[in-house]
């Protein structure tokens, strides 16, 4: 981008900025027009990043001929979001979008999405599982609805936990004993990674019982430094400081081949993990299985990621999106039409029991030696601790806590990230519940 | 490059003494070879820093997706260059070979027009007098001062406005106004056309259009690359403003799409031989442009230096 000459931009941009601004305080949401009666089909545009959802797209334009769908792929993670975020501003969002579970409070409290109570409310209450419902639902009324479920689960390879002599740990202390023994039998090994620079730490707080943001009374209260998510800090500092797991972050050439070279025996994720396994450590076909997430005494479970359908704010086709939402996250055929153009298979668990089934159907379990995956992760659903929510200043939050924990350590991140939230709720103008 | 700019200074030199400063404030000045090889050995080094990165991906971009995860960074794999080559340029179908045909309407016409524009601007700036000549050039020197960045949002809330998002032109016409580039140009001008020539043209019965094409422009030349190889390196490596701008990824340019490959690994990690792959393409016909635009890049930037 070059430097424009000042002349004109900067009195336009400023009349614009200011125009914004005024309308941003007052802009009345337009309501929702069904399919037009002149006959011809309403055209919806959507704006997604994730992988198969051109087809599925392309096979509701098939089958429906009142609303038509417009793809458009964008790229995800925060640049897909500041995008999203500017269009909505400037008026040209896409009607529907995807936003990731963790994403959603922010979008919701900034005003950028519409309010889905009246048209999706009961689908989401009806079809989905009810630990998922508390992501989407908040404050009273229903902002998105989800699509994948990603419960916790403990991915470990069999062949090395043979050799070492050691039993899948199903709780902490055993996963903890479990890293003691392969790090003595082999000092080049360990039982895995720890990550600091992705949401981890904040989804195994939420399964230890930890609860970071609520709502009070129409105010937000973050509590990030909370009892059990202390617990879990000091859990996994004490592994780190002890050179018990790897401290490799996520995704990085390092942490990728420890994985595949068997230096690392088992990954801490979630069901989506699995397609990514399969398709670049081939050769470990067979030894991979999966087990439940170890836990704190009872089976517990967070959400790791995960993805939903939202509804921007000042889409004028409000009742076709709503439709669209429900076909591509309840539909058989949706799931069907997804499937089918991946080149690679995909392990993503669908919130939704019919279109897991169908993934189930789908999904060669050989690569897991023929355990039943989608029976296993689905299973995990239903122990997804409820009442979790991720607060609507989760990108400011995530972003501080993973900088102060990878220089002072997890605790500290724990007391930087509450700090930052008090800060960027009061500073959005949100209500901060003292 | 910096070490071709240094030696070829240095021998331009034909003096036969190596170009170590002695100043009478150094009563000894340490040894020629001393000086050369700590010289050197930081040139070495800075080379190496840079030639790391762009062999790792040399080399990753050999690998298929298994090795790539399971052998380290600077040793090899099975040799698969081909075939993911291939697999970048049909993966959905050839959308990558898409990409770069935009990322060459972009910058390479983009760059033409807009180096175009600077020079006439640059030329009339210098050659000229008019009212409000100097008060209009520190316009644009204000121009100079504001960071694209800034920028990058108003340009898409008044592209929105005039319906320009999600097209050619939305990341076209931004990229047309230049003012650094009309301060360039005017100094070039400056540098390169003395004012006889214009007098000379004139006289000779020669429009003003005529003699700026016919004339000032051949003399420019120099200047002209320098302005067009400015330009195409930040039209090529102009991503926010393509991010805010686009949604059709038909449109995108090539950068774009391969963080839109990039982003998608952690979701889908295949896709890491076709970014690092699709990256080693893209940087291709950068290093060509430069090696073949590097001389007038030299004598561009050095224009006036030498009266």
């Amino acid at each position: 981008m070059k430097a424009q000459s000042l002349r004109v931009y900067g009195a336009v941009a400023a009349a614009v900025s200011l125009a914004l601004l005024t309308s941003a305080c007052g802009s009345g949401s337009t309501t929702s027009s069904a399919a037009k009666d002149d006959g011809k089909p309403v055209t919806i545009t959507y704006w997604t990043w994730t992988t198969g959802a051109e087809a599925a797209a392309a096979e509701f334009n098939r089958t429906h001929t009142d609303i038509q769908v417009q793809f458009s792929q964008i790229p995800g993670g925060a640049d897909g979001y500041s995008k999203i975020s500017n269009a909505i501003k400037a008026g040209g969002a896409p009607d529907v979008t995807t936003i990731e579970y963790a994403m959603v409070p922010e979008f919701a409290s900034q005003g950028y999405l519409e309010d889905l109570t009246a048209s999706s409310g009961e689908l989401v209450k009806k079809s989905f599982p009810a630990g998922i419902q508390d992501l989407v639902t908040f404050g009273g009324k229903t902002w998105s609805v989800p699509f994948d479920a990603t419960p916790q689960v403990y991915f470990y390879r069999k062949d090395l936990f043979e050799k070492y002599g050691v039993s899948v740990p199903t709780t902490w202390d055993e996963y903890r004993a479990a890293a003691e023994k392969i790090k003595a039998a082999d000092p080049k090994a360990r039982i895995g990674n720890f990550p600091t620079d992705t949401p981890l730490e904040a989804t195994l707080s939420w399964q230890a019982g930890a609860k970071w943001f609520q709502i009070k009374d129409g105010a937000w209260k973050p509590e990030i430094n909370d009892a059990p998510s202390q617990k879990v800090a000091a859990f996994w500092q004490g592994m780190l400081k002890d050179d018990l797991v790897f401290n490799y972050g996520s995704g990085t050439p390092e942490e990728n081949k420890s994985k595949a070279d068997g230096t690392s025996a088992s990954v801490v994720g979630a069901a989506w993990s699995g397609g990514g396994m399969i398709s670049t450590m081939p050769d470990l076909k067979g030894k991979w299985g999966v087990a439940p997430i170890p836990h704190w005494g009872t089976p517990a479970s967070g959400m790791f990621g995960g993805t939903s359908f939202a509804v921007t704010k000042g889409s004028k086709h409000t009742k076709a999106a709503a439709e669209f939402v429900k076909w591509v996250t309840t539909d058989p055929a949706a799931m069907t039409a997804r499937i089918s153009a991946l080149k690679n298979p995909s392990t993503s668990l669908p919130a939704n029991r019919e279109m897991a089934a169908v993934a189930a159907k789908a999904f060669d379990t050989s690569y897991f030696g023929g355990q039943d995956f989608y029976k296993l992760t689905g299973e995990q659903i239903d122990t997804i601790v409820p009442g979790w929510t991720w607060g609507p200043v989760w990108g400011k939050v995530n972003a501080d806590f993973k900088d102060e924990a990878a220089k002072n350590g997890l605790a500290s991140g724990l007391v930087k990230a509450q700090g930052s939230a008090q800060t960027a709720i009061e500073s959005r103008g949100l209500k901060l519940a003292k | 490059m910096s070490t071709q700019t240094l030696t070829s200074r240095t021998t331009e030199r034909s003096t036969g003494t190596p170009p170590v400063p002695t100043t009478p404030s150094r009563p000894r000045a340490p040894r020629a070879w001393a000086s050369k090889t700590a010289v050197n050995a930081v040139l070495i080094m800075l080379a190496l820093y840079t030639l790391m990165p762009i062999s790792w991906l040399l080399i990753a971009a050999t690998k298929n997706r298994r090795d790539l995860f399971a052998t380290g960074g600077f040793s090899f794999g099975e040799f698969n260059l081909l075939s993911n080559i291939h697999e970048v340029f049909t993966h959905n179908d050839g959308i990558y070979g898409r990409w770069l045909l935009n990322t060459v309407i972009y910058a390479v016409v983009g760059s033409a027009i807009s180096s175009l524009i600077s020079v006439a601007a640059g030329y009339a700036f210098d050659k000229y007098a008019f009212a409000g000549k100097e008060k209009l050039f520190g316009v644009v020197l204000a121009g100079v001062l504001v960071p694209g960045a800034v920028l990058t949002l108003p340009m898409y809330l008044l592209a929105s406005k005039a319906g320009l998002t999600n097209t050619y032109w939305a990341l076209l016409i931004p990229s047309l106004v230049n003012p650094f580039g009309v301060y360039l140009a005017r100094v070039f001008s400056e540098g390169y056309v003395p004012y006889e020539v214009i007098e000379a043209a004139r006289v000779d019965g020669a429009g003003e259009i005529r003699t700026f094409r016919k004339i000032a422009l051949p003399m420019l030349a120099p200047g002209f690359m320098t302005l067009f190889l400015f330009s195409f390196t930040a039209s090529w490596n102009n991503f926010y403003g393509a991010l805010v701008m686009l949604n059709d990824k038909n449109l995108y340019p090539v950068n774009l799409g391969l963080h839109m490959w990039n982003i998608s690994t952690t979701e889908s990690p295949e896709m890491y031989s076709l970014a690092i792959t699709g990256s080693l393409i893209a940087v291709i016909p950068l290093v060509i442009a430069f090696l073949c635009l590097q001389r007038f890049w030299r004598s561009g930037l050095t224009a006036g230096a030498v009266k």
